[in-house]
């Protein structure tokens, strides 16, 4: 008697790389798991033995491994070709055990473990009864690009509302998703985001017309939460942008656009807003300082609002360069700082927009998202109000990417976590008809970083679809089989686990979907 | 003890019932109301009256005694059964949209 298990990955452990299938014995639990040392030579692959907790979805499961006083595994070898193992004991507390074996085909080997003094996974109740490891034949021989020390990944969306916030999560297999929420009920949730240095820390930004602005920030992954700081104060004088009547309107707080957390320091975020500027705080959303040089730039008198508002709603931080910030209003275009915030130039050469006379103009352009390979700061991908564009050289100048999408308005774009030339956007009609053109609900993918693009319908609803899909509203996990999800303003969130090749809602008729965020957790 | 009603976006947010009791200091006015409620429900701070002009958000009214109290001055003593803790001040969401 048995279940079938599924491992992603045990790389965190000395840069070895390995996922795979195994099955849990009635006595005990197994994992044959393939391995990869990343030298690309093929030495040192093989099989690799762990034993991991929580593998098993529907039922909790005690790990039975070996230890200090019963330091036995007994490892039979089922494949036709020799194998070598390692077994690591996950003991909760004291002494555990760790160390190599071999095996031939069909034969059982003995392992006598060593102690060791550091358990690798406290998650494990361990039993002080030896195990029987199968290795099995339902090795993934593939290369995984994410760690988990033999525990499982978890996969959580944050997925912001117009009536509050939720929590989607599943194990890597992304098949089964639990929801969560809502939280912040009846408030605007325009975006939740956790911390890559941290991810038990998460921000939320929760607006209503009624009550203004509150940031929310969790410490426990979403479980919990704690208003932080809502002071949004400009910093300096108030100067005027253009109102739609082309009057000049003060600069006056509405609402928190987009949170973005620091790269390097989980108490550190920025914050887009509305009316445009940024702001950050180092002290985890207690209190918000502007960074007013980019609302003091010469051209800001000259920004209009969008339909949205004049909002600043994509902060993109260089992980090369902590001084080197990308940011994006509407409709004012795309700026950059190269100085932390001290000074920004726009970095709009080569948008056109056809409601501006001025061909070349400086700003003004209604840039509807940005997206970025972490591997690649300097190559920026766009979709603009129309237009799909990308940038070799940090956004100096842009092209026309666009090709054969058939219609090139749209919000999202982002980047494949694993391909930086793979880029998925969602056209919408035009600016007149937010919704998907014809009916259908189509993402679409270049594999050729923009210009050649082919459509994505499996699992989509290709009939009757009047939806739209929100800048914010896409992102991609980092699981090697890269996840990419968006959610629609039905109130839909749809999921790939295949990089977008299929597709099949993991929620149905939550509030419109203002935002979409992904933490792969190990 | 001052009652004071708050809409229920309010309530979740500061995770209380629909009323919540203050104590005030001296004058009971509608700024000492608010200044005394913000203290003791911080995140509220913001999200009834503007943090540095003070202003009353424009979709919010304030009531007591059948009375709108929104356009008077935030310095005005409220009404006495207000002060006295038998009628609530009570904070108002428009009704607005659909």
């Amino acid at each position: 008697m048995g279940w079938p298990v599924h491992v992603a990955d045990i790389a965190a452990q000395g840069g070895t790389s390995c996922v795979g299938e195994g099955s849990v014995a009635g006595d005990g639990l197994g994992l044959a798991l393939g391995v990869d040392d990343g030298e690309g030579d093929g030495e040192g692959d093989g099989l690799l033995l762990t034993v991991a907790v929580g593998v098993d979805p529907h039922a909790e499961t005690t790990i039975t491994a070996a230890s200090a006083s019963s330091p036995t595994l007994r490892l039979t070898g089922h494949s036709n070709e020799e194998a070598w193992w390692e077994v690591t004991d996950l003991r909760r507390q004291g002494t555990g055990a760790q160390g190599y074996g071999e095996t031939g085909a069909g034969e059982t080997d003995e392992f006598a473990a060593g102690p060791s003094s550091n358990p690798t996974n406290e998650q494990a109740e361990c039993a002080r009864t030896p195990v029987r490891l199968y290795s099995g034949a339902r090795v993934h021989p593939r290369r995984p690009r994410h760690a988990i020390g033999g525990a499982m990944t978890t996969v959580r969306l944050l997925v912001g509302t117009h009536k509050g916030a939720f929590i989607l999560t599943s194990d890597e297999r992304r098949e089964r998703w639990n929801v969560d929420g809502p939280q912040f009920t009846g408030w605007d949730v325009y975006h939740v985001k956790g911390s890559s240095v941290d991810p038990n820390r998460v921000y939320a930004s929760q607006s209503r017309g009624w009550f203004g602005q509150v940031v929310q920030r969790s410490d426990d992954g979403g479980k919990s939460w704690e208003p932080a700081g809502n002071e949004f104060k400009y910093e300096g004088a108030i100067n005027t942008h253009k109102w739609y009547d082309n009057s000049d309107h003060p600069y006056d707080f509405t609402r928190v656009w987009h949170l973005e957390p620091s790269l390097t320091d989980a108490d550190t975020v920025y914050a887009g807003v509305e009316d445009a500027a940024l702001f950050k705080s180092t002290d985890a959303g207690k209190s918000w300082e502007e960074l007013d040089a980019l609302r003091h730039h010469p051209t800001a008198p000259s920004w209009a609002p969008g339909a949205g508002g004049l909002c600043l709603h994509t902060i993109i931080q260089d992980p090369k360069n902590p001084d080197r910030l990308v940011t994006a209003i509407s409709s004012a275009g795309a700026f950059r700082t190269d100085d932390g915030g001290k000074t920004w130039a726009p970095i709009n050469k080569g948008l056109r927009s056809n409601y501006i006379p001025d061909e070349d103009a400086e700003v003004g352009h209604c840039v509807h998202h940005i997206a970025m390979h972490p591997s690649r700061p300097n190559v920026l991908f766009m979709q603009k109000h129309w237009d799909v564009m990308r940038s070799d050289n940090g956004g100096d100048s842009w092209t026309e990417v666009s090709g054969n999408l058939p219609t090139d308005f749209g919000f999202v774009i982002d980047v494949h976590a694993h391909e930086p030339e793979t880029i998925y956007v969602v056209p919408i009609k035009s600016d007149s008809d937010h919704f998907v053109p014809d009916g259908k609900l189509r993402v679409y993918r270049s594999r050729s970083g923009g210009n050649e693009w082919e459509a994505l319908t499996k699992g989509l609803p290709q009939k009757d679809c009047y939806v739209n899909v929100l800048r914010d509203a896409m992102t991609v996990d980092n699981l090697e089989s890269c996840g990419v999800y968006f959610g629609t303003t039905a109130g839909e969130v749809y999921a790939s686990n295949d990089a977008g090749d299929s597709w099949k809602p993991i929620v149905q008729n939550l509030p419109a979907v203002l935002s979409v965020e992904v933490q792969t957790l190990a | 003890m001052i009652r004071v009603v708050l809409p229920a976006n309010l309530r979740t947010l500061a995770d209380v019932g629909r009323e919540v009791e203050l104590e005030v200091g001296g004058a009971v006015t509608q700024r000492t109301v608010l200044t005394a409620l913000e203290a003791a429900y911080p995140m509220l701070r913001g999200t009834i009256r503007d943090q540095v002009t003070q202003k009353r958000r424009p979709m919010l009214r304030f009531f007591a005694c059948e009375e709108d109290l929104s356009d008077e001055s935030p310095d005005a003593p409220l009404p006495e059964p207000v002060a006295a803790g038998k009628e609530p001040y009570l904070i108002v969401g428009a009704i607005a949209g659909g």
